[in-house]
């Protein structure tokens, strides 16, 4: 299992100080599909980064919390272990695909790269695995494709190599953020097919994050729901899409954009993500949310668990007024 | 109703850095596309990754002109035309990058990022404070955060930056190479809320690139399918939706998430339904070249001759 356990994270700038993430608490166990969903800016990739051991510190600082694997807090090791975790133990598939690639190394290369590096390959095996692993993750046209730099692939071919990489290792853990955003549907479903069967094959457990509640829907085990930096909402797939019980899921859920909504205008959430320098006191979600009252302005609503059925599935929310209606 | 922009058999072929390279190291990225985009309409490009939708674009806004083809924009050929002569026309085509960090400049605050663009089209000084403020206001970044660098913001928040610059030109017509793939629902629908309001307000004329068919359709006024760098199905968006034709639309529209996934569309080579006789989905040969046929109403679908007639 990796746990993570209330983890605070800031980023500082002179005398402001941006509060990515308030005390995030997830579990995520091997063959499992967690899901991470929130709106933009919420705290998503500053959760990810962080467990994989890249967040740029400073500006970053992590406050408090604990991110634990194998009974080690890995916020605790030395930089040398962190990297034999990452890539072996860990493996990430980054949401800015770009920025993560190096650009003046053919796309093979740094797939090859990691399979001499952790898997002891020769140079000839590498080859022929990566000719493989292309071929999952629906790249075709193989050698051309390793012989090609990042700059002259498309968004959704160097989606697809980053996975490439991240899965060549067969990681323990997962983590996607955001991995089908610019692959179209066909793709994305070869994508998610295959991240199910290395979930059954390895007993890969994978931290999957995106907006797409579509996606979401159809791939995960688990959600939780994010807003400024903080867990609102946290339960089993089904629970969380016939049983939304935070205003904020809720909304989120009735949101979603298609055909019959032609002419129509979309609905959105009023208002906006606060700004992580100023959140909002009480519950951050009170600006926004159509049953707030005073409380929500002052107080910080605890998780608490929420769940009205008896199957035992946990279920857990923050808000002061679960179950209060509100007319639209 | 008026074309703003006619695309006449594009073809843009990538060249091989092999050092001895023979033709078939070449790669075609876009084949022989002809299309019509109306004005103050919105057209849906959808399309597998890789077929050629962002190469297509970067032709059409000659960024990356194409190999041969001709781009007629309001009438007049841009294709063969100087830089200079370019030049009034690179202002009024913008498009917003599937790539948020390629269209920032790593160094530059995002003011100074908004700021470049307007003081090329003159914009007069004193007004530039708010007036960035509220382009970004518009797509939900804070204007407290004027001075901040690119990497100082998520996906997402670096999408919407990247919208509101290209707003800041006011141009006519705008490229949205996936501009809100990286958006969560609320926000997407914002966005798109914007540049709904916008196109009427301003008359603006979109080429919408997207994976995501709900929103091509939720959005369009017609819809263009790309498979491998061709178009193979081209049609008003209501036609396309309620009775796609060509295989790989099939496939496509079968595959959305939500959807069955065991019910995943797969013709074999004997599919031909909805063709006139003689034409086939799939090609006979090789050498084979594809061809856009209507089958009522503008409802356009490609395919080929059967052998022999
Ligand atoms: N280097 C940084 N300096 C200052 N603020 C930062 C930095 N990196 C991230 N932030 C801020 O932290 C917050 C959370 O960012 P994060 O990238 O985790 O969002 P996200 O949930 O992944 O959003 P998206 O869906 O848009 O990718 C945002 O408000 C962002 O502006
Ligand atoms: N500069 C380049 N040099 C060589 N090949 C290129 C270059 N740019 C693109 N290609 C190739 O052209 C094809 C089409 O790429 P393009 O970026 O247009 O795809 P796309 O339809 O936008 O895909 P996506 O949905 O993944 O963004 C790809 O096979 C790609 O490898
Ligand atoms: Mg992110
Ligand atoms: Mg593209």
């Amino acid at each position: 299992m990796l746990e993570i356990k209330n983890l605070n994270i800031s980023f500082v700038q002179g005398e402001k100080e941006a509060n990515a993430l308030r005390g995030i608490s997830l579990s995520l166990k091997r063959n499992e599909v967690h899901s991470l969903v929130g709106e933009s800016g919420s705290g998503k990739t500053v959760t990810s980064t962080c467990i994989m051991g890249l967040l740029p510190t400073p500006p970053g600082r992590i406050n408090s919390g604990q991110i634990i694997l194998n009974n080690q807090d890995l916020l605790l090791l030395e930089e040398k272990d962190q990297r034999q975790i990452r890539g072996k133990e860990i493996a990430m598939v980054f949401q800015e695909p770009a920025r993560y690639l190096n650009p003046t190394l053919k796309v093979g290369d740094q797939i090859t790269e990691m399979l001499i590096l952790h898997l002891g390959m020769s140079n000839i095996e590498a080859v022929d695995r990566a000719l493989e692993i292309l071929e999952l993750v629906g790249l075709e046209g193989g050698k051309r494709i390793l012989d090609s730099y990042p700059h002259e692939l498309s968004g959704g071919m160097k989606q697809r190599i980053m996975i490439a990489i991240a899965i060549s290792c067969n990681p323990a853990f997962l983590i996607a953020d955001e991995p089908t955003t610019a692959l179209d549907v066909t793709l994305q479903l070869q994508i998610l097919n295959l991240m199910l069967s290395l979930k059954n094959t390895l007993d890969m457990g994978i931290l999957f994050i995106s907006h797409d509640l579509r996606v979401v829907h159809d791939i995960s085990d688990w959600v939780s729901v994010i807003y400024a930096g903080r867990i609102v909402e946290s339960t089993s797939r089904k629970e969380l899409f016939t049983n939304p019980k935070h205003p904020y899921t809720r909304l989120l859920l009735e949101s979603i954009p298609d055909a019959d909504k032609r002419g129509q205008r979309l609905q959105t959430i009023p208002g906006k993500v606060p700004d992580a320098e100023n959140i909002p006191g009480g519950c951050a979600f009170h600006t926004r949310c159509p049953i707030a009252e005073d409380i929500c302005k002052t107080d910080l609503p605890e998780t608490k668990e929420v769940g009205s059925d008896n199957s035992g599935t946990s279920h857990t929310a923050a808000c002061h007024f679960i179950g209060k209606q509100w007319k639209n | 109703m008026e074309k703003l922009i006619e695309l006449k058999n594009i073809i843009k072929v990538f060249k091989s850095h092999k050092l001895i390279s023979v033709k078939k190291d070449n790669y075609v990225a876009v084949n022989n596309v002809s299309l019509d985009i109306q004005k103050n309409t919105i057209f849906g490009l959808v399309g597998e990754s890789g077929c050629g939708k962002t190469t297509l674009a970067r032709s059409v806004m000659m960024l990356d002109p194409p190999s041969s083809g001709e781009i007629i924009y309001n009438g007049k050929n841009i294709s063969g035309i100087s830089r200079k002569e370019l030049h009034p026309y690179r202002s009024r085509m913008q498009i917003v990058f599937q790539d948020p960090n390629s269209a920032l400049n790593p160094k530059m605050s995002i003011y100074n990022c908004m700021k470049e663009g307007l003081v090329n089209r003159k914009f007069p000084k004193d007004k530039m404070d708010s007036k960035i403020k509220s382009l970004l206001d518009l797509v939900g970044i804070s204007p407290n955060h004027v001075n901040r660098f690119p990497h100082e913001f998520s996906g997402g928040q670096k999408q919407r930056i990247v919208i509101a610059r290209a707003l800041s030109m006011e141009p006519e017509f705008l490229v949205l190479d996936e501009p809100v793939s990286n958006l969560d629902v609320s926000i997407q629908a914002q966005i798109i809320n914007l540049l709904l309001d916008l196109k009427d307000e301003f008359s603006l004329t979109y080429l919408f690139i997207s994976h995501d068919l709900n929103l091509v359709s939720y959005l369009s006024d017609e819809v263009a399918v790309m498979y491998k760098g061709e178009i193979v199905e081209t049609a008003k968006t209501e036609k396309i939706m309620k009775k796609p034709m060509h295989p790989y639309t099939l496939k496509l529209f079968s595959s959305a998430p939500g959807k069955d996934s065991n019910n995943l569309f797969e013709a074999d080579d004997s599919y031909r339904e909805g063709l006139p006789e003689k034409f086939t989905y799939f090609p006979p040969n090789p050498d084979s070249t594809l061809q856009l046929i209507d089958i009522g109403e503008d409802h356009r679908v490609g395919c080929y001759t059967l052998n022999g007639s």
